[in-house]
């Protein structure tokens, strides 16, 4: 028996496998990673099937233990930067870790970035809703319950042999400067006058504090409408950016509503959207339009690099075994100091 | 009822949305007949199960094809379109289902009900007439799981939002707004006027179908006291099948066509 133990958690993590598809059409979100490229680099670590659920961290972490008669889990993060500590010691992103009997697994804030992924060998077995275990929280669909994760909660984790401790050795990640995050205008952008359009793309737009899974809130100068901002109300693909009232951009994301009614002045491509969810509250960015050509080679690209990810794959120095290699070589004098914590 | 678009130089219009969305417009109204004519063109594309379309999301006057570009090429999928366009029309739809809807008015149920007859300067038993006289068409479900857009509300209950949105409702809430009405499924805060309410849960995720509603089926309200209310809620709970006791087939001319 597999099992882990939700200590603490932050409010808004959630369960999260690749996403509920096909119920758009009644009224249902597809939900799924907001970093869809995080997402899947934590299965290949684990080598878990690509839709496996996860835990989604956002922006805040939490204590993992294992349940009182569960056996050990492999585990690794990725995605967003976290201070995670395996008993009270620091842990890296992208590396395979064993979760121990009495291991203590403590993840902070979110230091760069904001979606984690808290993904298990063996993923997360819980039972599908609507052909997705995805949670969506607003529609109580999906996940642990229908809801974010509490502590106290226990999850099932599925079966799975014992993996060869890997990572993938870590690129550093700049928050500094302006982000371009690529776009594809839509032809709702008539709805707004040609000064308001150009400034859309000329203008440094920063994220506000008001973002969740349903949607990112910009700030900026604002852009006028032609006249009036309804539309009938109309299908929100994922990363459409809909300009309400106010003039200043909302991004819709994963937990958004399938159908709304202000205009899209432009939707970010698909090999941008994680990169674009992981902007924090301040952080700066510019819109760039490509064409639909760039769009799929760029995608491509992020397709490739992930393809070629099980190549960079390198073994995990084995501490434990190293540990004790190094406790031969010194003839059995054991360091005091030495508090690595038991993993593989 | 026909589903062939309004004639017009403009529709339908093609246009990616993005690089996995594609939209295909067929008028710019909210009208039975265009309404009609996207629900033909989505069973067309369905019937043709194209690969790499992943999902269609149907809506008053448009459809957004959801699809995998590197698997479906937008050439091939704008060719695709093209060929249903012309199909499309000959494309028998589902017969429309006709439900009758129970509503328990005002008190409990319907808090907004004194408000709205305050505004628009009506009886409370005439907001019910005219709430329930009405013939509603199910335009497209959306925004959240199995909320019904429903078009068809008698004029004399138009109502422009409120400015800030009341507390959330219960599902089941049964509200007003512009010149739409719609059955709430989820608790949620609201622009929208709630008249009253309904014992006939419109989404469980565990049901099947989840929805009760689809799109193009017709829709009217039936009063009902308190005391129905509380008996059909025991009787939900206790199995009663809501497609049998609620809904039959709709007359002949609102069938297929």
């Amino acid at each position: 028996m597999r099992e882990i133990n939700v200590l603490k958690t932050g409010p808004a993590n959630s369960i999260q496998d690749l996403g509920r598809f096909g119920h758009q059409r009644l009224g249902i979100t597809q939900s799924g990673p907001m970093d869809l490229v995080a997402f899947r680099t934590a299965q290949i670590l684990l080598d878990n099937p690509d839709n496996a659920p996860m835990i989604e961290l956002a922006g805040m972490g939490g204590d993992f233990r294992l349940g009182r008669n569960s056996s050990p889990v492999q585990f690794a993060l990725t995605g967003a930067k976290f201070a995670a500590s395996l008993n009270s010691t620091a842990i890296d992103l992208n590396r395979v870790y064993m979760l121990g009997i009495g291991d203590v697994l403590s993840i902070g804030a979110a230091q760069i970035g904001n979606y984690g992924y808290l993904a298990l060998r063996g993923g997360i077995d819980i039972e599908h809703v609507l052909g997705s275990s995805a949670t969506h929280s607003r529609a109580g669909l999906g996940g642990h319950q229908g809801r974010t994760l509490r502590a106290g909660d226990q999850l099932s984790v599925g079966s799975a042999p014992k993996l060869a401790p890997v990572l993938i050795p870590s690129a550093s990640r700049s928050t500094a400067g302006i982000e371009t995050i690529h776009v594809i205008q839509n032809p709702q952008s008539e709805m707004f006058t040609p000064a308001s359009l150009d400034r859309f793309y000329t203008q440094v737009y920063s994220v506000t504090a008001k973002m969740d899974r349903m949607g990112v809130y910009l700030t900026g100068h604002p852009l006028s409408h032609r006249a009036g901002h309804d539309i009938i109300s109309d299908g929100n693909p994922n990363g459409a950016i809909q300009i309400p009232g106010s003039g200043l951009p909302i991004v819709l994301l994963a937990d958004r509503q399938p159908t709304g009614g202000y205009p899209k002045i432009a939707t970010i491509i698909t090999a941008d959207l994680g990169r674009f969810a992981q902007l924090r509250g301040g952080q700066k960015l510019r819109f760039q339009p490509v064409s639909h050509a760039q769009a799929l080679e760029k995608l491509r690209r992020v397709n490739t690099a992930l393809e070629n990810t099980p190549k960079l794959l390198v073994s995990a120095p084995d501490r434990k075994e190293s540990r004790l290699l190094s406790y031969n070589l010194i003839s059995g004098a054991i360091s005091s100091g030495d508090t690595m914590p038991w993993e593989d | 009822m026909t589903h062939q678009p309004q004639q017009s130089p403009e529709f339908p219009r093609l246009y990616p949305m993005g690089d996995s969305a594609f939209v295909v417009e067929l008028g710019d109204a909210v009208d039975p007949g265009i309404n009609q004519a996207v629900l033909g063109l989505e069973l067309t594309l369905n019937h043709m199960s194209i690969h790499g379309l992943s999902e269609i999301v149907p809506s008053y006057r448009s459809l957004m094809i959801l699809f995998d570009p590197l698997i479906l090429p937008l050439e091939t999928l704008t060719q695709k379109i093209h060929q249903a366009l012309l199909q499309s029309p000959n494309t028998p739809l589902p017969r429309a289902r006709h439900w009758t809807i129970p509503v328990c008015y005002g008190a409990d149920h319907g808090e907004d009900i004194t408000e709205v007859s305050t505004l628009l300067n009506i009886t409370v038993p005439e907001i019910i007439a005219a709430h329930t006289n009405a013939e509603y068409r199910v335009y497209m479900i959306g925004f959240s799981p199995g909320y019904a857009y429903l078009g068809g509300l008698s004029p004399r209950l138009h109502i422009p939002r409120r400015q800030t949105p009341r507390p959330a409702v219960k599902p089941g809430a049964i509200g007003i707004a512009g010149q739409q009405a719609c059955v709430f499924t989820n608790a949620a805060p609201t622009g929208w006027y709630i008249l009253g309410a309904t014992p006939i849960p419109a989404f469980e995720p565990a049901r099947d179908p989840a929805c009760l509603f689809r799109a193009g089926d017709q829709l009217r309200f039936a009063e009902i006291s308190p005391d129905r209310y509380n008996n059909l809620v025991l009787d939900i709970q206790n199995g009663l099948d809501i497609t049998a006791a609620f809904a039959a087939p709709a007359p002949a001319n609102l069938g297929p066509i």
